[in-house]
């Protein structure tokens, strides 16, 4: 347990810096978009308001978890620490990652709702993925799992790229272009995602997207597992 | 016996390259190793299998009498320092000691801080900051203040200057004294160690060329000089690694035991005699021209 909190202190230390700088960008953007709000108002622009920062957190979590796990792997193990208790330590700073953004997006949203309420804008928060979701447990739930789903992902395409390399990636890339072209497979894909987001839509979504997101997480650490567990140090 | 470090036949291949070819090597405790060889020798890949960091093709690794591979207990008796640092980039040099202190048991924190004043080393800076030279230093520290039972420094003195180098021996010798421990010390600078090392391990080209006690060696291995005639009566069976001839008179580098008595009948035909430096005889068994492999290999 020791060595996990070993690990996900290292984690701390190693994204401290990109982090603070990913959300003094956000807040910075924020507080410059309420600044063009005044003057727009002070024109007398009256209407709509909409803002998203979703995107950007979810980018953030995916770049996040790719350079963490090649950054981080060559680096634990010669700090002597067992491949299998690096996967479990990196799936917890995924987790915990994914939370602590979550948490700092609903508070920028709330800082922008109060700010624009403020001001007297007609204010629009762009970017929930379900319009049933108005609570702020929702919202930070809902920004978790996406966020955790696309860092996650990311991982996965960082420990193939760790273990077979840059062509093998770009390998993979060109079968599913590949396969893309067979007749069918497009729409039964699309299809597929289709009734995946449709089963997520109501009020009660945001507990099917739950057990998808914790089934997309543990079918992504089921083949990195194996993939870390075989990497070695690079020359 | 249990040894710190075991390694039974151990191969490793990268494509046609045969990095390591049947490695057996045993490492007592407590003892300060040199591992010695020329660039490409294997030196790093030997040391990263040792470490469960690269995997074996053939062949087997034993740290006190365990496998290391996925084994935390195993893993918790080594640290290794690389030339290439293998710290975080953005992480300051206060973040990279205290990430270190928490994974090594025996963190000697009293022992960083004064090498980071001796090393006059800004704990502000972040790794990417730093000076070859500084981060070779940071890597240092981390190895003496780790206290780990095995602790590895593979070519850690990149870029560090020489009063650096021997501020790195003193404390290494005067703390190895204080906490005995398994010191494998890989390096090109073998004059510098060589006072250093108990024990010396040569490889060349993925292969163990010569393995023992430092004295033991540097008391096989001799220069001699004198006419030629009377040298090559003296050096008749012996193991020689270079022979070169001025004229009548010839020197030669021999590599055998030579006893009293012989020193004192080569003295007697007015043959000088003197030791060969280990980074000499190193480079005489990697890189000189009259080696016949199957005679020096111990």
């Amino acid at each position: 347990m020791n060595r996990i909190k070993s690990h996900l202190k290292m984690h701390y230390l190693n994204s401290k810096k990109s982090f603070v700088i990913f959300w003094s960008i956000m807040f910075a953007i924020s507080a410059l978009g309420i600044l063009i709000s005044i003057y727009f108002k002070s024109r007398g622009y009256e209407s709509v308001i909409i803002t998203n920062s979703i995107v950007a957190v979810v980018i953030f979590g995916a770049v996040s978890g790719m350079v963490c796990y090649n950054e981080t792997l060559p680096y634990m193990l010669n700090m002597g620490i067992t491949r299998k208790d690096f996967i479990f330590g990196f799936a917890i700073y995924n987790i915990l990652l994914s939370l602590i953004m979550s948490v700092i997006y609903t508070l920028l949203s709330i800082w922008e709702w109060l700010m624009y309420k403020l001001l007297g804008f007609n204010y629009e928060h762009f970017g929930q993925f379900f319009s049933g979701v108005k609570g702020i447990f929702e919202m930070t739930w809902i920004c978790f799992l996406v966020t955790l789903c696309a860092t996650v992902l990311f991982t996965l395409i960082a420990s193939i790229y760790y273990k077979k390399g840059m062509m093998f990636l770009f390998g993979i890339g060109a079968l599913i272009m590949l396969l893309m072209f067979i007749p069918g497979v497009t729409q039964a894909v699309f299809g597929f995602l289709e009734s995946l987001v449709l089963s997520c839509a109501g009020g009660k979504g945001y507990i099917m997207m739950t057990l998808y997101s914790l089934a997309f997480f543990l079918l992504c650490y089921l083949i990195i597992y194996p993939l870390a567990r075989t990497s070695q140090i690079k020359r | 016996m249990t040894y710190a470090v075991e390694c039974k036949n151990i191969s490793k291949h990268f494509g046609k390259t045969t990095a390591l070819s049947h490695i057996n090597l045993n490492m007592e405790k407590d003892k300060i190793y040199g591992l010695l060889g020329r660039n490409g020798a294997g030196k790093s890949t030997l040391l990263n299998i040792v470490t469960a960091q690269t995997f074996p093709d053939d062949g087997e690794v034993k740290i006190f009498g365990e496998s290391p591979y996925e084994n935390g207990r195993a893993l918790r008796n080594i640290c290794i320092v690389k030339e290439n640092g293998m710290f975080l980039k953005d992480v300051s040099v206060t973040g990279a000691l205290d990430i270190a202190s928490s994974f090594y048991n025996n963190w000697d924190k009293k022992l960083a801080e004064r090498l980071l004043i001796e090393f006059q080393l800004d704990k502000r800076k972040t790794y990417r900051n730093l000076s070859l030279g500084m981060k070779s230093q940071l890597g240092i520290i981390v190895g003496l203040a780790s206290r780990a039972p095995i602790t590895i420094f593979d070519e850690p003195y990149i870029g560090l200057d020489a009063a650096g180098r021997q501020l790195f021996y003193d404390v290494l010798i005067e703390d190895y004294m204080e906490n005995p421990r398994t010191i494998i010390l890989s390096t090109h600078l073998i004059d510098e160690v060589s006072n250093l090392l108990e024990d010396v391990i040569i490889l060349n080209k993925g292969e163990v060329m010569l393995e023992g006690n430092s004295e033991d060696i540097k008391n096989k291995a001799f220069y001699i000089r004198g006419t030629k005639d009377r040298v090559e009566k003296h050096i008749s069976g012996k193991k020689v690694l270079s022979k070169e001839e001025f004229g009548n008179t010839m020197a030669v580098a021999i590599f055998d035991s030579i006893s009293d008595n012989e020193i004192r009948a080569m003295e007697l035909d007015d043959l000088a005699i003197s030791s060969i430096p280990l980074q000499q005889l190193f480079i005489f068994l990697t890189g000189g021209k009259m080696i016949k492999r199957g005679d020096i290999n111990e």
